[in-house]
């Protein structure tokens, strides 16, 4: 970063009009999220109150209150849309951990391109893909099943997670494993007791990101299952509430802070990982 | 390594083994037989005919139909548009962000608050701003004396794909701005300053250190998130589910409704192949011609 340019303690007019734009973007970013926080407070009146209510000058709970009613499939659809993300996770960190290993220590001639194969899969329209995994699922009993989508995510999450867990076994020294086998350890002994153990920024990357593409799809969970018992969280909240003039935008705001808020703490917890996986290999030095 | 090459490679397909399984039976295989789908009628409204061959009677039903066609301008205009617009905001937010900053990261976690919302609540968060009667968006113009008329963000046809255009810049760009943010820092100061001493003005340091240096990220983030819009789906779904008319109909909502609406797979498997063969070809071309040999300084 450029030190030659001499900083007054008077900010320039350049200087002002960059942190203008700063401040314009974060107005952007963040005011559509603020009304949508504000609006989950509001009973029906208050939601069309004229002028806007920013802030609402009666707060309630009630649109909380109304996901959670015994009535009302939110925590259905909560609680398998979870157990569809962390199985995702698992089984995506683990297939990954595996390959990208072999890709990393163990190339041998067509590795290469394999692993481009692998990367290249993300380019297939999932549409496409739709259709005929239907087809599959529907003939193997897998349609209308939790266990189904997880095995959808995990192709899609796996690629970019080999991808991201190869480029961060190349930075760790092989003489430590090196040093492993002369002690006698075996190859697996060796990865799992030497190498993971260093891995886990990278682990954790992976893993919330697999955890991110199960929590946040839709266009697959939208029409593999139609139940109302398997169903998740996202198409749940689409077939509900969009699309046909309700009163009920509260209910549809509160839901989506309440599905947003595990993902909004798993990243203010851990920015610096998933930054660090998501340019790390894709940016020089 | 200790052990013999042979055994390694074996090693290394048995640790792949699993991953390889798993693509090969969930994604290949169906995608193969979809491809083959385009090649029969696959009707669902006639289930005796399913697997009847008709060649490449879809394909030149798709090519000679307007709905299809205008679903690729739609589309091109939609990614054109959302992507430009993200990495030109990601672009400059990511220069503020590069200057010498207090806090930078809280300002660069608050900025990725739209990417990392689920997308469905964005979505709905749009519909529900965009309302003509009660969106906070026409009530905030009024509020201001802006407007007397409520605006048709996403009831009229001539707005509804600008408005998912503006929604996708608001998700989108805080990626593009923390890839660009990235490759900004691993530009050499060194090379910077010694510009600078040299004369150069903030532009030609800009122009001729800065880009050319950060030249195949930027061509990689462009060519990924181009082809990321044309599989965008929650975002104009969510929005406007296709509508009004098909001024929002992109692509894969075209090949969704023609698959699980209409239940023409046949139509549709031949839609997606186009689909994946176009943009292979795009792609092809930019990683052939756009990326630069690395060149090691």
């Amino acid at each position: 970063m450029s030190m030659i340019r001499s900083r007054g303690s008077r900010p320039s007019a350049g200087r002002l009009a960059l942190f203008g734009l700063l401040a314009l973007a974060l107005l952007f970013a963040l005011a559509p999220v603020a009304w949508m926080v504000s609006t989950s407070f509001k009973n029906a009146g208050a939601m069309f109150a004229i002028p806007p209510q920013w802030i609402p000058t009666e707060p309630t709970l009630e649109p909380y209150a109304a996901l959670f009613a015994a009535d009302h499939p939110f925590l259905t659809w909560f609680r398998n849309t979870a157990v569809v993300a962390v199985a995702a996770a698992l089984v995506s960190v683990t297939l990954a951990i595996f390959a990208a290993y072999g890709f990393s220590r163990y190339p041998f001639r067509r590795s290469g391109a394999l692993l481009l194969a692998f990367v290249g899969t993300q380019m297939f329209p999932p549409v496409l893909s739709l259709i005929s995994i239907y087809v599959l699922f529907s003939d193997v009993g897998l349609l209308n099943t939790l266990q189904g989508l997880v095995f959808v995510y995990v192709t899609i999450s796996l690629p970019f997670s080999i991808w991201m867990l190869k480029n961060y076994f190349d930075t760790i020294p092989r003489e430590l494993e090196e040093a492993a086998f002369l002690d006698g350890c075996g190859r697996l002994a060796t990865l799992f007791r030497v190498v993971l153990p260093l891995m886990s920024p990278a682990i954790v990357s992976v893993a919330i990101f697999s955890f991110l593409v199960a929590w946040n799809e839709l266009l697959f969970a939208l029409t593999f299952i139609t139940r109302d018992a398997n169903r998740l969280v996202a198409p749940g909240l689409v077939i509900r509430y969009a699309g046909q003039y309700q009163s009920s935008q509260n209910e549809l705001m509160a839901a989506s802070v309440l599905i947003g808020l595990p993902v909004i703490v798993l990243f203010i917890a851990l920015q610096r990982y998933v930054i660090a996986g998501l340019t790390m290999g894709s940016v020089k030095g | 390594m200790i052990a013999l090459r042979r055994s390694n490679t074996l090693f290394s397909l048995a640790l792949m083994a699993p991953a390889i399984l798993l693509m090969g039976l969930v994604l290949v295989v169906p995608l193969v037989r979809s491809l083959v789908t385009s090649f029969q009628l696959y009707d669902l409204t006639e289930p005796a005919r399913l697997t009847e061959w008709v060649g490449l009677r879809h394909y030149q039903t798709l090519l000679g139909s307007d709905i299809y066609l205008d679903s690729w301008k739609t589309t091109l205009f939609y990614s054109a548009a959302s992507v430009g617009g993200a990495f030109l905001l990601g672009f400059a937010i990511a220069l503020v962000l590069n200057k010498p900053l207090r806090h930078r990261s809280w300002f660069r976690g608050a900025l990725l608050v739209p990417w990392v919302l689920p997308p469905v609540s964005g979505a709905l968060l749009w519909w529900w701003i965009y309302n003509s009667e009660n969106g906070i968006l026409n009530l905030s113009l009024r509020q201001f004396g802006l407007i007397d008329q409520p605006i048709p963000w996403i009831s009229g046809e001539s707005l509804a794909l600008l408005s998912t255009i503006i929604a996708a810049i608001w998700r989108y760009f805080p990626f593009h701005m923390v890839m660009l943010l990235a490759g900004l820092q691993t530009v050499p100061g060194e090379l910077i300053d010694a510009a600078a001493v040299d004369g150069a003005g903030v532009l030609q340091r800009f122009r001729h250190i800065t880009l050319p240096h950060m030249r195949n990220l930027i061509v990689t983030v462009l060519l990924l998130t181009f082809i990321w819009s044309f599989q965008e789906f929650t975002m104009i779904w969510g929005i406007t589910l296709g509508g009004p008319g098909f001024s929002t109909r992109t692509l894969n909502l075209f090949v969704y409704d023609t698959a699980f609406k209409f239940f023409r797979m046949g139509q549709a498997a031949a839609a997606g192949a186009i689909w994946l063969v176009v943009l292979a070809i795009v792609a092809l071309i930019v990683v052939r011609f756009g990326l630069a040999r690395d060149r090691s300084a």
